[in-house]
């Protein structure tokens, strides 16, 4: 049972990165590769706070918020310049930049040695200590996480941005500033990013720059295509079944020597069949 | 200690260049960023090691198979991947996954081949031939690398330039569909584009096994590399990847000299920002 | 079929998968006929992969030499490359579905100390045959580990240098590794304690290959020898690459990982004289028993922290055989067995937090070979 609660955990965190992040891919079009940067932001946020400051852990979600808001304005600001390809090979750049400073600035993140003792989260002295006390937080984030994101998609915000999606010179012509749209979004999704990050640092207790690297945006990204681009529910159920797949290969009994890199050779294989054979995910309805 | 400076941006900026090439070619041709070009790599400098050094057999033809190998592999990759999607009208982005799925796997299995052991494909492994140059020094497979990626060069740009082959790639990365319609068999051309540029990044792979070594990981950092050189330097343009290569190579090891050599990746994913914010059209292109 | 139903069946169909999966897979009550179960978390894919090998095979080694192999299950699970959420995960699945009530994992010290807060609460040992982060001391009373903590070989080789007369080391070392970064700092707090000065500081990734430009700036520097903190591949290429450039300064490896194989294999004779910390001494007879044995069973020389895990696997197996099959038990005889044991990897002593305190010796190469310098 315990294995369960620990998998519907994982599966909380990156549902919430999906669904953020199929806002600014699958509603907006623009193809990010580096949301793992606000992962790790928020997630060494809550870590810094938390174990050397003593901060309570749903400040720490709020500030973490705050600072990936700040810094994807920044990033936002640059990447609205570009479009398409460009604009995912600007993405990937940013992602290296802020995983060398996660790396690297030794004084503020402790490098590779990382930050470890997390303690979990508190709040009018009732103590998050459990895992299952853990999953009712971390699904009443999604939830909400969920409930903003649909929010936002069946307003008249959300119908912009799936016109900048589908030809942005023309829906500015009608006198929206698609840059004002493009970088909202990308903001918000950071900002949501940045709410896994803290769920994950207060729950694995331990936080190392390892987890927030390219291959992490890619993964991400591969939840979102698979669930279904534009689709909330989509991503719920990439994330359901891509933080699955590697648990049921386990029980598959693959020769030990090679299992590890058999599950590799299956996850590349599933990915190329998917687009080969369903492009737009299992139930998305926007083609990349 | 300035010049020597100099030759590791050189010596760097050359296996970029390598890279860059194959990948610039592929990409003027698709117009996609092929993820896979990366482990062509890999799977070049893993076919000398098996050839060359488990079978013992001559290196020179263990080079060329190796070659041939990554060649080939790059070939089917499009024939079996990319192509059935191209025809489907897939967009970029489909096929830039599809490359990652690719990507993924063809590095797991060369690990379960190989294992993960870093490997090093030259023979004498403590007696290096050096030549001293302006006071710093270069070694011998250094010194080909920065031959080769010339040459490459040179013998691309003529190709591109002078013959018909050369100039119906020309056709199709300009406008594939004009391409075909005027008669061109563009599935075909771009197959063998495949395996040349795939070619390529297989020496280059084989190049730099015997220059530091390889593992199965290597090939999604050389790729970057080599893209950051192409955008530079002007994508889809031949000698554009080849001044971008310099360019990086040059900006990385005076970032490591003024900097620090922890911070590599960033100063270069910076450049690469650089560019595409005030050049992106790179220098090469108009 | 309207979407919505769709998603749900979609959902449903992988919930179903997964618990039946998991029902299925479940094993029964353990009786007293139960073989004892060993849980093994390692980087099996990744970069680090050839050390997890490394490790898995000497387990099994010490499985099949403990005489009781048809009474041990070794259980195996990837940790993804020391990635700290998977370990989680792997750790999770061995105490809660195969119901381990010991580990040996993992490679890395941030995937361990992922770990032990969950080994911690559910009252199962773990032991740690390459972790050697100072962080792993106070982990726990339910975490052991077979190699020396990263202190006691920067402080041996910081001695070593002061002694042999020099002052102006330089540094360069893997800024990516916690286990590299640690004996970076503790080196060069012990050097410059013992009065001596830091010329200069370069650093690199493990994954970045050309060490030329760092080499450079520390040949110009005024050292007069270098501190190298790396994995073995990087030390090979560090001393190779040097080599080139015409730097005959006397290299000292913090870490134990300059004894092994690929150093040579990699820089060949730009290695030779190439100073490093070792735990065993060469009459150690467990470690050349362990060398060969392992040699010819898997036709190639173990990897580093092979003979650590080689000892972790033994020792545990020993203490689980003469424990009552509890968690304190079980550790109680850690405690006793891991007392002035003789290992493949050197004299064993597990201190109170568990961490062992190894004799280190310095080593160096010669013609090749790992020999002790006097």
């Amino acid at each position: 049972m315990e294995y369960l609660i620990h998998l519907a955990i994982l599966f909380a965190i990156y549902a919430i990165l999906g669904i953020s992040l199929n806002l600014v891919v699958g509603y907006t079009g623009l193809l990010s590769i580096t949301h793992a940067a606000f992962y790790g932001i928020g997630a060494y946020a809550t870590a810094i706070l938390l174990t050397y400051f003593g901060v309570n852990f749903f400040i720490s979600v709020v500030l973490g918020i705050i600072i990936a808001v700040v810094i994807s304005f920044l990033i936002g600001l640059v990447l609205s310049k570009f479009s398409g390809d460009y604009y995912a090979l600007g993405s990937f750049g940013f992602n290296i930049i802020i995983f060398s400073i996660f790396l690297n600035w030794r004084g503020l993140t402790n490098g590779a040695l990382g930050i470890a003792g997390i303690p979990k989260p508190e709040i009018f002295g009732v103590h998050f200590f459990s895992n299952t006390m853990f999953l009712i937080i971390a699904f009443i984030f999604l939830a909400v996480v969920y409930l903003a994101a649909r929010f936002i998609v069946r307003s008249s915000f959300g119908r912009v941005l799936k016109a900048i999606r589908e030809d942005e010179k023309t829906i500015q012509v009608f006198g929206y500033n698609a840059l004002y749209y493009k970088l909202a979004i990308f903001v918000i999704s950071a900002g949501m990013a940045a709410v896994s990050g803290s769920l994950f640092a207060s729950y694995i207790t331990y936080v190392d720059p390892s987890t927030f690297n390219l291959m992490e945006s890619v993964f991400i990204l591969v939840i979102i295509i698979l669930g279904g681009l534009a689709n909330l529910r989509g991503s719920i159920l990439g994330a359901l079944f891509l933080v699955l797949l590697p648990e049921i290969l386990r029980f598959v009994g693959l020769p030990f020597d090679i299992a590890a890199q058999m599950r590799q050779v299956i996850y590349g294989i599933i990915i190329i069949l998917l687009m080969l054979y369903r492009p737009q995910g299992l139930i998305g309805e926007y083609k990349l | 200690m300035f010049s020597q400076l100099i030759l590791n941006s050189i010596i760097a900026g050359a296996i970029y260049t390598l890279v860059a090439l194959g990948f610039n070619l592929i990409y003027g041709a698709t117009k996609f960023f092929n993820l896979a070009h990366g482990v062509l790599a890999a799977v070049g400098g893993y076919s000398v090691f098996f050839f060359g050094k488990t079978l013992g057999w001559n290196i020179y033809f263990a080079t060329a198979l190796g070659i041939i190998f990554a060649g080939l592999l790059g070939y089917g990759l499009d024939k079996f991947v990319y192509l059935p999607l191209r025809r489907r009208k897939a967009s970029k982005m489909i096929l830039l996954v599809a490359s990652l799925g690719a990507l993924t796997a063809i590095q797991a299995i060369i690990a379960i081949l190989f294992t993960s052991q870093f490997r090093t494909l030259s023979q004498n492994t403590g007696a290096q031939k050096i030549y001293e140059v302006f006071g710093g020094v270069i070694t011998e497979t250094q010194l080909v690398i920065l031959i080769t990626g010339i040459a490459i060069m040179t013998v691309l740009a003529l190709i591109l330039k002078y013959t018909m082959f050369g100039k119906t790639i020309k056709a199709i990365s300009d406008d594939e569909e004009v391409a075909r319609i005027v008669g061109i068999n563009t599935d075909k051309i771009i197959g063998y584009v495949f395996f040349i540029g795939s070619a390529i990044a297989g020496l280059a792979g084989i190049l730099v096994g015997f220059d530091t070594g390889i593992q199965p990981t290597i090939g999604l950092g050389l790729l970057l590399k080599g893209v950051i050189a192409s955008i530079v330097g002007g994508i889809g343009n031949v000698y554009g990847g080849v001044i971008g290569a310099f360019l990086l190579g040059f900006v990385e090891n005076f970032g490591i000299w003024k900097i620090s050599g922890e911070w590599k990746d960033a100063i270069a994913f910076a450049l690469l920002i650089i560019f595409l914010i005030f050049r992106p059209r790179g220098i090469m292109n108009k | 079929m309207s979407k919505n139903t769709k998603v749900i069946i979609g959902i449903i169909i992988v919930v179903a998968i997964v618990l039946i999966g998991y029902l299925i897979y479940k094993p029964g009550t353990p009786t007293t006929n139960e073989p004892i179960k060993i849980g093994v978390v390692l980087p099996l894919t990744g970069d680090l992969a050839t050390y997890a090998e490394g490790v898995r095979n000497a387990i099994n080694l010490a499985v099949e030499n403990s005489g009781s192999k048809d009474k041990i299950q070794v259980i195996v699970e990837d940790d993804h490359g020391c990635l700290p959420p998977d370990a989680v995960s792997a750790v999770q699945k061995l105490i809660n579905l195969d119901k381990v009530k010991a580990i040996v994992g993992s490679l890395c010290t941030g995937a361990t100390l992922a770990m032990a807060p969950i080994t911690e609460q559910n009252k199962v040992i773990i032991i740690a045959p390459s972790a050697t982060g100072k962080n792993l001391t106070n982990a726990g009373g339910y975490v052991f580990r077979t190699i020396a903590s990263d202190v006691d070989k920067s402080i041996a080789v910081a001695k070593y240098a002061y002694s042999k007369g020099f002052r102006r080391a330089a540094l360069l070392y893997d800024s990516s590794q916690d286990a590299l970064v640690s004996q970076r700092d503790d080196v060069k707090t012990t050097f410059t304690g013992l009065g001596g000065q830091i010329a200069i500081e370069e650093s690199f990734i493990s994954s970045d290959k050309d060490l030329r430009t760092q080499l450079n700036k520390i040949k110009n520097s005024n050292a007069d020898m270098i501190f190298l903190s790396a994995v073995p591949d990087s030390v090979g290429l560090a001393l190779k690459q040097a080599r080139t450039l015409g730097i005959n300064t006397q290299f000292i490896s913090t870490d134990t990982s300059g004894g092994t194989k690929p150093v040579v294999d990699i820089a060949g004779s730009s290695a030779e004289g190439l100073i490093f910390p070792f735990a065993t001494t060469p009459s150690n007879k467990e470690y050349i028993d362990f060398i060969n044995n392992y040699k010819s069973k898997y036709g190639i020389e173990p990897s580093a922290y092979a003979a650590e895990g080689y000892d972790a696997a033994m020792i545990l197996i020993k203490a689980m055989f003469a424990s009552n099959g509890t968690a304190d038990s079980i550790k109680d005889q850690l405690f006793k067995i891991g007392k002035n044991y003789y290992g493949a990897s050197g004299v064993i002593t597990f201190d109170q937090n568990g961490d062992v305190q190894k004799p280190m010796v310095i080593k160096t190469v010669k013609d090749g070979q790992f020999i002790e310098v006097q």
